[in-house]
């Protein structure tokens, strides 16, 4: 990673040394406490410390406290914050991955004035009520229900697998408003207060054994009408806008993440004892192959989201491209992190991390292939939307 | 040519194991029990003894009947598929060891259920006899009196009083009660200097692999049949039809293996290629299935609620307990031309 490109023009670089001088100086250095209050304010804290610092929202606009670059700096940004090894986003990440993008492409001026800053500035945490019960993939299934009444919507219903929402202030919260209509018509996406009265949480734990996501039961919850986002019954499209976010865009930091995460790997292999329980497993042809491979393809996910940046430059969306980036990622990440459980050998029966590889991360990472749509729809996004293959029923 | 379909009397064998299993060991004892220290198996010790599933290793059981290495893979199969706790095998091998190493008074013990056998998965891959300062993962420690080492070289019973460093360890299976330990006395209650326990070992697991694998498509199957979205149930997609395909492929593939090893037995004991051809076929199938059987659920799949975890979890230690892939690769090279 040390390798100096020609990716960047000189003032991209200075602004690159800005941030590694920056990062290095302001990261946190105490770890991330284990309990979700305690990560709530962790995670608020640091995201307050870039804002004062003045480095949130590099590519949100000025007039909402961002800082109006090109996203290609907020590319550099990512990049440098992956290799300070900066803390994980946590419990800012749907509102800074595609909370907040959404609002920006998609709200009204004053939901942009209230919402952005605090979002930028660390007050808030934001979840994503998209998810039910029935309609997971058929997403446009789906069955929780808006009804207008005197300036508010009236919603009753359920969601789950939203992630945060137990420490969540804000909800992207999407909801049918027209009884009588059927998939993607009749949707509004609306901002959701999640302090108010008649809503349930309930903790779902996940394999590994956190805390994540959550049940959320909606019993005549009265939202106003000013919070719906675009119009009432244009939820579709606009829930499209956060996807795209959600698919594309939010792997930059992720990427080089995982890139640093393999030269780590490399180094562990080139010291410890492989198969033959002498040589360094560097030394093994198969571990040797599989870590080259990963460094290819490692090299080639950065390019990828390299393009989807400048495709967004031009067009102002990821497109469906988002999802060959989405597929390429979850699947890189589950082959690497397999590849540090088998070169942990037997130590990988352990949850303890050895230094910093668990077998953990590969139970982990089976995650990726199915949030922000499983890797069929991605592929099946691919398939019909990019190469116009016919529609399966 | 000899029998790979199961005959009627393995038929009615494995119905008269299910009939327990299904009925005593459910998946689902397993589930949302993750933090609790008890072994939910080990309180049900009475019945596996009273069974006799611990003497189901000998050449000759008490009941007369004496099980081929085909029958008992058919029943580790089933074990694995009800992810029976591995103390059970540590058990079922510890007595044949005791046996043959002439400690009958630890045998009988072992089969009247009063002492337990942890196994013992070693840190140090040496492959010779233990030594003292080696250090061992021990499944199951403090439900067990006495623990098995094997390795290539041999096999033996040890006491806990032999160890050291004894520290509880978190395993990415929660419920295995996993311990790190340092022998400080190499002098084993019993030891057979010879590969065949390593290598009955290596099989049994594999077969308790291929079970759990099979358990994964079972419920990956049932799923894809009531489960709808876009109207339809999702296995009429073929992107899930084409996966629980695979995984049904991948069952028999490593299970015809697992034919061609047991059967391999012969006065020098099983054939090591066709162990670790078994192994490594049965590993893949169990951690391909298990992972697949996951995305097949969907978000449901990724909850400690879903029983679909807890194939993963034990296809890793499995895995783990019958050696690293790497270890096995290199045997089946190192062994001359199968055909
Ligand atoms: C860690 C995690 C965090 C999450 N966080 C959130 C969140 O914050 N907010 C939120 O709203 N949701 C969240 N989700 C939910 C996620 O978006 C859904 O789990 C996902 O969309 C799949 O839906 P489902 O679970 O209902 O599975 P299903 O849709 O029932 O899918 C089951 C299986 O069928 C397959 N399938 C379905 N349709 C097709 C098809 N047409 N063709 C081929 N195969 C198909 C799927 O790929 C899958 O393998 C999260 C999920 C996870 C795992």
């Amino acid at each position: 990673m040390s390798k100096k490109n020609h990716l960047f023009s000189p003032e991209d670089e200075r602004f690159r040394q800005q941030v590694r001088d920056w990062l290095e100086a302001s990261k946190p250095r105490t770890p991330r406490p284990s309990d979700a209050q305690g990560q709530r304010e962790y995670d608020l804290g640091w995201q307050r410390t870039q804002y004062e610092g003045g480095w949130a929202g590099i590519a949100w606009p000025k007039e909402y406290g961002g800082l109006g670059l090109p996203l290609i700096r907020q590319l550099i940004w990512y990049e440098e914050y992956a290799r300070a090894e900066a803390p994980h986003v946590g419990a800012s990440m749907v509102g800074l991955n595609h909370g907040g993008p959404t609002l920006i492409v998609r709200a009204s001026d004053e939901q942009k004035a209230f919402h952005l800053p605090k979002i930028l500035k660390g007050e808030v945490v934001w979840s994503q009520g998209f998810s039910e019960p029935g309609s997971g993939s058929d997403l446009a299934s789906l069955r929780t229900k808006g009804r207008v009444e005197d300036g508010h919507l009236v919603v009753n219903g359920q969601k789950i697998w939203t992630s945060y929402a137990h420490i969540s202030d804000y909800q992207e919260l999407l909801v049918r408003t027209d009884p009588d209509s059927s998939r993607h018509r009749g949707l509004t996406w609306i901002i959701c207060d999640m302090k108010l009265p008649g809503i349930t949480i309930r903790p779902i734990r996940n394999m590994v054994g956190d805390h994540h996501f959550n049940e959320v039961f909606y019993d005549n919850v009265r939202i106003p009408l000013a919070n719906v986002v675009g119009q009432i019954g244009e939820g579709w499209s606009v829930a499209m806008s956060t996807l795209g976010f959600e698919r594309g865009t939010a792997h930059a930091r992720d990427q080089i993440e995982l890139s640093l995460e393999l030269e780590k790997l490399i180094a562990y292999a080139k010291v410890h004892p492989g198969p033959d329980g002498v040589r360094p497993a560097i030394k093994d042809d198969e571990f040797a192959g599989r870590l080259a491979m990963l460094r290819a393809e490692m090299s080639a996910l950065r390019s990828l989201v390299y393009t989807m940046v400048s495709r967004i430059e031009k067009t102002g969306s990821p497109g469906p491209e988002g999802s060959i980036v989405r597929l390429y990622f979850a699947e890189t990440k589950q082959r690497m992190t397999r590849l540090a459980a088998d070169l942990l050998g037997v130590a990988a029966i352990e949850r303890h991390r050895v230094e910093g590889l668990s077998a953990l991360d590969y139970l982990n990472s089976l995650r990726f292939t199915i949030s922000a749509g499983t890797a069929e729809i991605q592929r099946n996004i691919i398939g019909e939307r990019i190469l116009g293959l016919p529609r399966g029923k | 040519m000899m029998q790979f379909t199961v005959s009627d009397d393995q038929a009615q064998l494995l119905e008269a194991f299910q009939r327990v299993t299904r009925e005593e060991f459910p998946a689902s004892r397993l589930i949302s029990r993750v933090e609790s220290p008890l072994n939910q198996d080990v309180v049900k010790w009475p019945v596996i003894s009273q069974l006799g599933w611990l003497e189901l290793l000998l050449p000759e059981t008490g009941a007369g009947h004496a099980y081929s290495s085909v029958d008992q893979c058919l029943v580790h199969r089933e074990f694995g598929q009800c992810l029976l706790t591995p103390v059970v095998l540590g058990s079922m091998l510890g007595v044949g060891l005791a046996m043959q190493a002439g400690a009958n008074v630890e045998a009988q013990a072992i089969m009247a259920g009063r002492m337990k056998v942890a196994p013992a998965i070693a840190c140090e891959r040496h492959g010779g006899r233990p030594a003292v300062g080696d250090r061992f993962y021990v499944v199951g420690l403090s439900d067990c009196e006495s623990v098995l080492i094997w390795n290539d070289g041999g096999a033996g019973l040890f006491t806990a009083a032999q160890l050291t460093d004894i520290t509880v360890v978190q395993a990415v299976e929660e419920s295995l009660g996993l311990h790190r330990v340092t022998l400080k006395d190499a002098k084993p209650q019993a030891w057979m200097a010879s590969a065949a326990t390593s290598q009955q070992a290596t099989l049994l697991i594999s077969a308790q692999l291929v079970g759990g694998a099979q358990a994964a498509l079972d419920m990956a199957v049932a799923y894809a049949k009531t489960r709808e979205q876009f109207g339809q149930q999702i296995g009429a997609f073929q992107a899930i039809k084409h996966k629980c395909s695979d995984m049904l492929a991948r069952v028999e593939v490593a299970w015809g293996q697992i034919m061609m090893a047991a059967l391999s037995q012969g006065d020098n004991g099983l054939d090591p290629f066709h162990v670790s051809a078994a192994k490594v076929l049965a590993t893949d199938a169990a951690l391909k299935n298990a992972a697949a059987n996951i995305q097949v659920h969907g978000g449901m799949g990724f909850t400690a609620e879903c029983a679909a975890q807890l194939y993963l979890k034990r296809a890793h230690t499995l895995d783990l307990m019958a050696g690293p892939g790497r270890e096995h690769h290199l045997r089946i090279l190192a062994s001359e031309s199968p055909v």
